[in-house]
């Protein structure tokens, strides 16, 4: 379901709304945004609804996620939901909705980026896209591939633009990846390294689903097939874009919950368990991913219950711990205590 | 599986190995030696490493268990071989191999438990608790001794203390706080929970009260004589204490009877004597002649001698006199019971007493005394010279009298026994049933009335109350007793036992007996020849003809006056020492009337008795305690003294029963004794009343600086605060509970959610839920969901409030009493009412509120 392909019928392309949206301009606007969202990908992907929530999030939170899990578990069903949802309202540039690459070893970095061809007919050399030039991507089993085509992959993440011959191209300002590795199966992988790994705001373990939700699955894939709820209604980028500005204005952080979100990260690199404790760019990511999910939750303000729930999320990847040490999460928790319980306790001061 | 800290480990691990070889050092102390202890700390220590060490591995319990209890065995195996084979032993020279194998067993040992425990708390969190029980058991077992109250018992403990200037109790208070605390931070440790803060503070409170109920309540004092000069230092002689009866009291109080008669004598070396009595008896008699003037010199140990002699319990009093005499022994009372079984036995069996032991008594008194001094009549000189002796009566016995009562004697005469029966050398305690029905024979374990008691007429009825400081092998009383009930003891760490009593008690005085008739009518003839038995000696009736021809022509026919002209005949020719020794004699009695006419009581009483009876007059010795009239001063407590131990001689009167006519020599060899302590009397006669002592007066002042009294004063002040301090908490306590409660009712605004939240959170602390540290506040309204559904409200609104943004509206506060009465229903229905009872009476529940 490419956009690009000229001779689409835009009248009634289900990408492209004929009624202007109106603007997102508060937290109300905002929620709706994320029901949109939820809805769909609910519809789309069962089972998952926490997976759901933490993408949802990221995507608010302009972070990308990393998703770790085992083939055929809906990474890519998720991904490609995602990426349904979204509806293209500038269709006048190069970036379409949603792309996906498969990482192999042989992949090159203008395989990602794109690349500069030679037209003979106009002897000029023009610039041929590359998959990233999208709205949505995902890069499926990141880790596949050569550190090569990696960084190239994560620049663009970062920066939010691809340098190709010396000129940079900006990508979309709501520029999301959905990028996933295979736990198991190592053999011939290039892991990413943790400085690699400090792009992505959240790595997500996602466990096998349930066997009720398995068993919904199961009978809903005839539905699904038949795009039931397809006619849901989706999210226009501009609105995104809108969602995430009134996200990180108008979502109260109290001056406490940064403090705890300090003590912890300072705790983290304290403890003789851990390596290399949480980095500063962490927290500054954390901000934003903590306000979408107060928001998700029906609050205008960041709790400690929102720190309890994701600190788990942003530090695992980015803390090294020393060797023998079995589980980062119980580290991560045992330096999540105190901060947490200080914030607490909050509550019943004057 | 644990995370921990790895300092965290280390630390905990150093600290057990520490507690756990202490508790090794404190059990092993007593049993082993060097090595044993040596290895008993280092098994231990060994032991909580590997014990650590295991424990984390992935060996299974049962193994683990197993293989400490083989090789347990193993090494108490090894350690039979070596002291049983020859091998080592050759080695290493049987010491060596003893040490070895004394190595190896406790070793074992404690490795073997403190492994085993290790490895069970390790393993089963539950299972602390037993490594904790085991060592503190044997930390505590090292203090086992002072169940009896004895606070300084690990001696090496407290004369540490002591020589470094501190009190052992301080000391071992200090022992155990930190004790206590090194328990408290294994605990803490071990359950790395943020919540154990107000367990140390319940902890840091229980220790106070602790401290400050020994300081107000005391602790039991063990040792009653010391603190009471019960026991004079050894080798201080002890006091004659006939030097008040005999000298000063005698002529005053006696001063009724006037009489006066020659007799015979050496009644009472027959008592030192009896000692040896059966087998020496003999070729003592040879010399008892002579002995008259040898006496003196020779019998340097008459009292040890006659204790046990003339056996029966009579040695009581002997022991009783003999201890103020004989300079061995320093406690009178003492003495005289433990000599009393052992002359007892003797006595009864007719086995001499042991040479050891007479031997003993011969020497203390031989080498603990001066030589006799020869008689001089510059009597006024030597008691001046004496006086400078103040020696110290240890008090024996409290009395307490419940009547008011004089004797005419003036003085109070307690009986606790007679000596009624000639046995050919002296007077013994009755042997046959009949005679002297009037005396108890044993303690009461019930009210016990007599069979015999006196008549009423001329006398009063006493009650009293006696306590006993020492052991006493038969009750006494004032004269006339006749009635004893057991008591109960006052103070048992201070008095071995208590009684009541009932005397009828003289009143007549000594004037009216004149031309009464002595002896009982209702006394068959046969009982009443017994009380007429005396030696067959003649020089006795010619004396007693002689002191008899002296008195008025009137007054000759009348037989009480005829006592009373024995009695002023013996005062006046006797000469009243405690260093008069008559052992040797066949008739000590009679070695002392014609021989140096040095004696003392039992001497005087015998003499007085056998004159008398001669005379046809039925008499006695009684035998007890003396207590001069003025010492009771208008107390009513009567303190019997070490010294004050006496025997007197009596007369039966008709229609008055036996009556005391003591013998007072005018003449006295003897330092008079020091004046009494009234303050210890009346010290005395509180505790045996059971009321405190004086509280401007510390029971023992001589040991207690002015500081230390203030440092009492004030930690008595503050123990009689605390009731009311602890009242005072716990009432706050209860406020501050009512006041959370109820101030959501009241409250408005933003404070609203704060409160609301709060008496919600108390409701559920009293059920006994509290959200886990670290727990965030939705998290936990979120577990509650389940039962406690409204939580959710409360809790979105005060975390609203808090960390919201500040142009945020206030809280409904109807809506938060709404809900706040929701959580209260929902509440109600998770426990049972008696849960919640418990809850609302938990003062403290609303410190887990948090």
């Amino acid at each position: 379901m490419t956009m690009d392909t000229p001779g689409v019928d835009f009248e009634n392309s289900p990408h492209i709304t004929h009624t202007l949206a109106p603007a997102i301009n508060d937290l109300n606007g905002a929620w709706g945004v994320v029901e949109r969202f939820r809805n769909r990908i609910r519809l789309a992907v069962r089972g998952r609804d926490e997976a759901i929530e933490i993408v949802i999030c990221a995507l608010l939170a302009d972070g990308h996620v990393l998703l770790e899990d085992y083939p055929g578990s809906g990474k890519t069903t998720l991904a490609k939901a995602l990426g349904d949802c979204l509806i293209d309202d500038k269709p006048d540039d190069i970036i379409v909705t949603f792309r996906r690459i498969q990482f192999t070893p042989d992949l090159l970095p203008s395989d990602v980026t794109g690349t500069t061809i030679f037209d003979p007919n106009t002897h000029r050399f023009f610039f041929r896209s590359g998959p990233v030039f999208a709205h949505i991507v995902l890069a499926d089993e990141i880790n596949r591939t050569s550190p090569k085509v990696q960084s190239a992959m994560l620049e663009a993440m970062a920066e939010k633009q691809v340098t190709v011959d010396n000129r940079t191209r900006k990508l979309d300002e709501l520029f999301f990846v959905i990028a996933t590795q295979n736990p198991l199966d190592l053999a011939g992988t290039f892991p990413l390294p943790s400085a690699q790994l400090d792009r992505f705001l959240f790595k997500v373990k996602m466990t096998h689903v349930a066997r009720d939700a398995e068993l919904e699955i199961l009978a809903s894939a005839q539905a699904r097939r038949a795009n039931t709820g397809n006619d849901l209604p989706r999210v226009t980028r501009t609105e995104v874009c809108d969602a995430r500005r009134v996200i990180e204005t108008q979502v109260h952080v109290a001056p406490q919950v940064r403090e705890c979100l300090v003590d912890i990260a300072q705790n983290t690199r304290r403890d003789p368990r851990v390596l290399q404790g949480a980095s500063t760019r962490s927290l500054v990511l954390a901000m934003p991913a903590l306000q979408a999910r107060a928001l998700m939750n029906q609050r205008n303000y960041v709790s400690g219950e929102d720190i309890a729930a994701l600190s788990g999320l942003i530090f695992s990847h980015r803390l090294e711990v020393a060797p023998g040490v079995e589980s980062v999460d119980a580290v991560l928790a045992d330096c999540a205590r105190e901060p947490l319980e200080s914030l607490a306790r909050l509550a019943l001061k004057r | 599986m644990k995370p921990e800290n790895k300092l965290v480990i280390v630390f905990s691990t150093l600290v057990r190995a520490f507690a756990m070889s202490l508790g090794a050092l404190a059990l092993g102390w007593g049993v082993t030696m060097t090595e044993g202890l040596g290895a008993s700390v280092m098994a231990a220590v060994v032991a909580v490493v590997l014990g650590e060490l295991f424990s984390r591995s992935r060996m299974k319990l049962g193994a683990l268990l197993g293989g400490a209890s083989v090789l347990f065995a193993l090494s108490l195996t090894v350690s039979r071989v070596i002291t049983a084979t020859e091998v080592i032993p050759q080695w290493a020279g049987p010491a060596g191999a003893l040490m070895i194998a004394v190595f190896l067993r406790f070793g074992a040992l404690v490795f073997t438990g403190v492994f085993v425990l290790r490895v069970l708390a390790a393993r089963k969190r539950s299972l602390v608790a037993l490594e904790l029980a085991a060592l503190s058991a044997a930390i505590v077992s090292v203090f086992a001794t002072h169940r009896d109250g004895v606070l300084v018992r690990p001696l090496w403990l407290s004369d540490w203390a002591w020589s470094v200037g501190l009190e052992p109790v301080q000391v071992l208070l200090g022992v155990g706080v930190i004790s206590v605390t090194t328990l408290a931070v294994l605990l803490i440790v071990q359950s790395r929970n943020g919540r154990a803060v107000s367990a140390l503070i319940a902890l840091f409170a229980l220790g106070l009260l602790a401290i400050m109920t020994v300081n107000a309540v005391g602790l039991p004092a063990p040792q009653a004589e010391t603190d009471l000069g019960l026991l004079t230092p050894p080798g201080d002689p002890p006091n004659p204490s006939r030097a008040d009866a005999g000298n000063g009291g005698g002529p005053g109080d006696q001063g009724d009877a006037s009489e006066r008669e020659g007799g015979s004598d050496r009644s009472d070396a027959g008592e030192g004597e009896g000692g040896t009595s059966s087998d020496g008896g003999g070729d003592s008699s040879i010399e008892g002649g002579a002995g008259a003037q040898g006496g003196d010199g020779g019998d340097g140990g008459a009292s040890a001698g006659s204790d046990g002699g003339d056996g029966g319990s009579s040695s009581s009093l002997d022991g009783g006199d003999g201890s103020a005499s004989a300079s061995g022994s320093s406690d009178g009372g003492d003495g005289g019971a433990s000599a009393a079984q052992d002359g007892g036995d003797s006595g009864l069996s007719q086995v001499p007493i042991s040479p050891s032991q007479s031997d003993g008594g011969e020497s203390e008194g031989g080498a603990g005394r001066p030589p006799p001094r020869p008689p001089s009549d510059d009597l006024e000189n030597e008691r001046q010279q004496s006086q400078s002796q103040q020696q110290r009566q240890s008090p024996l016995a409290v009395l307490i009298l419940r009547d008011d009562y004089d004797p005419p004697a003036q003085a109070y005469y307690l009986r606790q026994i007679a000596w009624s029966q000639y046995n050919g050398t002296r007077l013994i305690p009755p042997t046959r049933m009949e005679l002297d029905r009037d005396i108890p024979r044993g303690y009461p374990t019930e009210a016990m009335t007599l069979e015999e008691r006196a008549p009423r007429a001329g006398r009063t009825l006493v009650h009293q109350t006696i306590a006993l400081l020492t052991e006493h092998n038969n009750p006494f009383g004032i004269e006339g007793a006749f009635r004893f009930e057991p008591a109960r003891n006052p103070n048992p760490s201070r008095f071995t036992r208590a009684y009541h009593v009932q005397s009828l008690a003289q009143t007549t005085p000594y004037r009216a007996l004149f031309g009464r008739r002595v002896g009982n009518p209702a006394w068959t003839p046969e009982l009443r020849a017994l009380y007429l038995q005396a030696p067959t000696d003649p020089r006795y009736r010619a004396l007693a003809d002689t002191i008899v021809r002296t008195m008025p022509a009137a007054r000759r026919a009348d037989p009480f006056a005829r006592v009373v002209a024995i009695k002023l005949w013996l005062d006046h020719e006797l000469i009243y020492t405690t260093r008069a020794r008559h052992m040797g004699a066949s008739d000590p009695t009679a070695d002392m009337l014609w021989g140096n006419k040095r004696g003392y009581c039992v001497h005087f009483a015998h003499a007085a008795v056998f004159l008398w009876r001669t005379l046809g007059i039925p008499s006695r010795i009684g035998s007890g305690y003396h207590v001069d009239a003025q010492n009771r001063g208008s107390a009513s407590t009567i303190i019997v003294r070490s010294g004050d131990g006496h025997a007197w001689p009596e007369v039966f009167v008709e229609g008055l029963g036996w009556v005391v006519v003591d013998i007072a020599a005018e003449r006295n060899e003897d330092p008079p004794g020091q004046p009494q302590d009234d303050d210890e009397r009346d010290r005395l006669g509180e505790m045996a009343r059971e009321q405190p002592a004086d509280p401007q007066e510390p029971p023992r002042p001589q040991q207690q600086t002015p500081q230390r009294n203030r440092a009492r004063e004030m930690a008595r002040a503050a123990a009689r605060a605390f009731p009311w301090v602890l009242l005072l908490v716990l009432a706050g306590l209860y406020g501050v509970k009512f006041w959370r409660r109820w101030i959501p009712s009241f409250a408005n605004g933003k404070p609203a959610a704060r409160v609301s939240y709060r008496a919600a959170l108390d409701m559920l602390a009293e059920a006994g839920i509290a959200r886990e540290y670290g727990e965030t506040r939705e998290g936990f309204s979120r577990r509650m969901a389940g039962s406690v559904p409204s939580l959710k409200a409360l809790t979105d609104e005060v975390q609203r409030a808090k960390l919201g943004a500040r142009d945020e509206s206030a809280p409904d506060a109807t809506e938060l009493r709404a809900a706040l009465s929701r959580v209260a229903g929902e509440v109600r229905k998770l426990k049972p009412w008696w849960r919640r009872l418990i809850g609302k009476l938990n003062p403290t529940s609303w410190l887990d509120a948090v």
